[in-house]
């Protein structure tokens, strides 16, 4: 089986699984007074400033460890979504973890906008300036969206929002951005900033977030105060220190021949929501008249994991972000293809030419 | 003084001959609803008796579940000795309104039901001041059941089961299961009538997906106590559904899917010896389960089609379907019967005569052998 869903996860790594199995035996509680407990708590304080370095955040910025990315996401919202006359701008684009935590909120009746996207699935920066009014004290945007593969020039989004009110805080979704941007927390100018482990190559059940300014952060987890009691339970050592591994071993990638090699075997009629300004990663196709669901199980049958926008059926949702970007009877066809390290380009073309079999077959079959 | 559990049938009563027959089935069928659990099953004259148990509830919960009993409860085992019950009477604790309920079916007790009722009654007024008899709208019923074995029994819980009749020792109904709301709860009230079954269901990989699949076996997971099922069939219906969509009006496209599944479905009670085909079909309730529709569907059988929801408003079969716990599995997003074959407008009255034209322009009998041949069993004991 060649996968080619990797934007939805990816295998944990040798040396990460090694850290992790490694990291496992040593289980005391950090929280405890004994030597072997100090030990634990110097490496998770390692691991945090590793992570700070790592993305250069902002002098007395930190990083906070959660059991996941869609923690992580909740956290930050929960955290600044506090006053029902204040605005709260989201991007229309934005994973479910962002989106559907801020529709509950919306739901309890705060004044969450969300902004329109471009064709790209990026946020549409003309609309984000039209939102933006004295109210206006939070922004959440997408790095990278996990759809199209689109990015947000979240540097350009920091600065037209702070230039009008500086007060604003900016989140960021960096989850599909680790490993095929470079990242730099300071430049971005962000307040919050949300990573994922099992996206790199990493263990699953470990999130981390970005904290620019600590003391303002209001915490989702109480408990035992872990985490400077930013995110209380007990930490998860193994997990962050093989996140950490899994870091010290991304490489950034360029996909694009991969994506190219793609698109050159296609002849169907299809819309590459994916342009030029998308990472190289990720390739969104959507297929006129076709169900993306049925496609994925005819390539299934040769061989290759891809994932799809929606499923095969009326009853399930369409797919949210891809129905923005798309006409209706393309949103069905979207087919979500996205690479790691063991894909190589000749995997590409093969690919390639299987999904625009596949797509023919559906047509021939079903047609009138 | 003994904990046991009382169990009460009703419809088996009037089996005249075929009374022992009855007993016997649901005896054992109690007993494998029981299974792994400690427990002893007696038969006591119209009775049956659980006793020597730990887990009260669970054993409770199983009978429930059980087609043939009507009621369940929790007891103390006495002798028939007038003073043993007034003493173990006499150390109940109520409150508010209740009432005695005596029921003599040992004659040879000396004194009558009601003259004893009352006489409970005075014991339990003397010994609970806040209790008051009220015999129309009592909070509590003490029943106190002497039997013909020599044993009273005494309890205060009454709890009613779906009654009906035993399952039969052999499985011979064909339940079709889709992945929807209305064929579990068709295989339900089958089986309420005593009806073994095993399952049938058809799949049209790749245009569904293999969750949808995964679902319909939890569905048929979820009933498989209550239907007696082993086996679940998985016929593929792709390629026939390829070559009615290509090659036949699209209008008929599901009157002809559903005449080839009654064909399978035909096939296989022939094959493994099932006596009758059951649906969840519910008059006009979709444009297939119109009188013309069917008719149609109903030429090709050749067994009985059981259809038990044919009156049912689909509000009632929800509900149904709630209470035997298969719905929350039946609304989860994945159809088996992929929509892209689905016509927009479907033929609500259609032809037999114009179906078997439709049919005339394949080659059906390869395809219907194609289907067969390649069946799926799946035991649903060995998952």
């Amino acid at each position: 089986m060649l996968n080619f869903d990797n934007a939805s996860t990816t295998k944990i790594s040798k040396l990460a699984l090694e850290t992790y199995n490694k990291a496992s035996e040593n289980f005391y509680n950090p929280s405890a007074l004994y030597g072997a407990a100090l030990e634990v708590k110097k490496q998770i304080e390692g691991a945090r400033a590793f992570f700070v370095r790592y993305f250069k955040g902002k002098p007395n910025s930190t990083f906070i460890f959660t059991g996941s990315a869609t923690e992580s996401n909740n956290a930050v919202l929960y955290s600044n979504i506090t006053r029902k006359d204040k605005k709260y701008l989201i991007s229309a684009g934005e994973h479910s973890s962002v989106y559907e935590a801020a529709k509950h909120f919306k739901e309890l009746g705060y004044n969450v906008v969300f902004v329109p996207l471009n064709k790209n699935g990026g946020v549409n920066m003309a609309a984000l300036e039209r939102e933006l009014d004295e109210s206006v004290v939070f922004v959440s945007v997408i790095h990278v969206s996990n759809e199209t593969g689109a990015i947000n020039d979240i540097n350009a989004i920091t600065n037209l929002v702070k230039g009008y009110n500086k007060n604003i805080i900016v989140h960021s979704d960096g989850v599909q951005a680790v490993g095929k941007l470079e990242i730099n927390l300071k430049d971005l100018g962000v307040d919050y900033y949300t990573i994922s482990a099992h996206k790199i190559n990493g263990p699953k059940g470990i999130g981390a977030l970005y904290i620019a300014e600590p003391n303002k952060f209001k915490p989702l987890i109480f408990g035992g105060g872990q985490e400077m009691g930013l995110r209380s339970g007990t930490e998860n050592l193994p997990a962050i220190l093989a996140f950490k591994t899994a870091l010290e071993h991304v490489k950034l990638t360029d996909f694009s021949a991969h994506k190219q090699a793609i698109l050159s075997a296609l002849s169907a009629d299809y819309i590459c929501v994916s342009d030029e300004q998308c990472a190289s990663n990720i390739i969104s196709l959507c297929f006129k008249g076709v169900q993306g669901e049925t496609i994925e199980h005819i390539l299934e049958n040769e061989g290759y994991l891809i994932g799809t926008g929606s499923a095969c059926n009326s009853k399930a949702k369409q797919n949210r972000v891809i129905s923005q970007l798309v006409p209706k009877d393309y949103v069905e066809g979207a087919v979500r293809l996205s690479f790691g390290p063991e894909i190589s380009v000749e995997d590409c073309f093969n690919l390639g030419r299987a999904l625009n079999e596949a797509v023919k077959l559906y047509r021939e079959k079903t047609k009138r | 003084m003994n904990e046991v559990i009382l169990i009460r049938f009703n419809e088996i009563h009037l089996k005249g001959g075929n009374k022992k027959y009855f007993t016997k089935l649901l005896f054992n069928n109690i007993k494998d609803a029981l299974a792994g659990l400690n427990f002893k099953l007696e038969n006591i004259q119209n009775r049956l008796l659980v006793r020597d148990f730990q887990d009260k509830d669970e054993i409770i919960t199983r009978l429930k579940c059980v087609f043939g009993v009507h009621s369940i409860s929790p007891a103390v085992e006495l002798n028939n000795d007038e003073q043993e019950i007034k003493n173990y009477v006499a150390g109940l604790k109520i409150d508010g309104g209740f009432k005695c309920n005596v029921n003599r079916a040992d004659k040879s007790f000396p004194i009558k039901s009601n003259d004893f009722a009352a006489e409970l009654g005075e014991i339990l007024l003397e010994k609970n001041k806040n209790a008051k008899v009220d015999i129309h709208n009592p909070q509590t019923t003490i029943s106190v059941d002497i039997r013909e074995n020599g044993k009273t029994y005494v309890f205060s819980e009454l709890i009613y089961a779906y009654s009906g009749l035993p399952l039969g020792e052999y499985r011979d109904g064909l339940l079709l299961l889709s992945g929807g709301i209305d064929s579990p709860v068709a295989g339900f009230c089958m089986a309420k009538r005593g009806l073994r079954q095993d399952i049938l269901h058809f799949d049209s990989f790749p245009y569904t997906s293999k969750l949808a699949k995964e679902k319909v076996i939890t569905l048929a997971q979820k009933i498989k106590t209550f239907i007696g099922a082993r086996y679940m069939y998985v016929c593929s219906m792709t390629k026939m559904q390829e070559e009615f969509h290509v090659n036949c009006k699209t209008e008929y496209a599901i009157n002809l899917l559903r005449r080839a599944m009654i064909r399978v479905a035909n096939a296989i009670c022939k094959k493994f010896k099932y006596k009758t085909i059951v649906t969840g079909e519910s008059l006009g309730q979709v444009a297939s389960q119109t009188i013309e529709s069917l008719t149609s569907t109903n030429a090709v059988a050749e067994f009985p089609v059981m259809r038990p929801l044919i009156s049912f408003n689909k509000d009632e079969i929800i509900a149904l379907a709630k209470e035997i716990g298969t719905y929350e599995t039946s609304i989860l997003p994945y159809e088996d019967c992929c929509t892209v074959f689905l016509p927009r407008n479907p033929v609500i009255k259609p032809k037999i005569a114009e179906a078997q034209l439709e049919e005339s322009k394949i080659d059906y009998d390869a395809l219907l052998k194609l289907v067969i041949d390649n069946i799926e069993v799946i035991d649903l004991n060995n998952i």
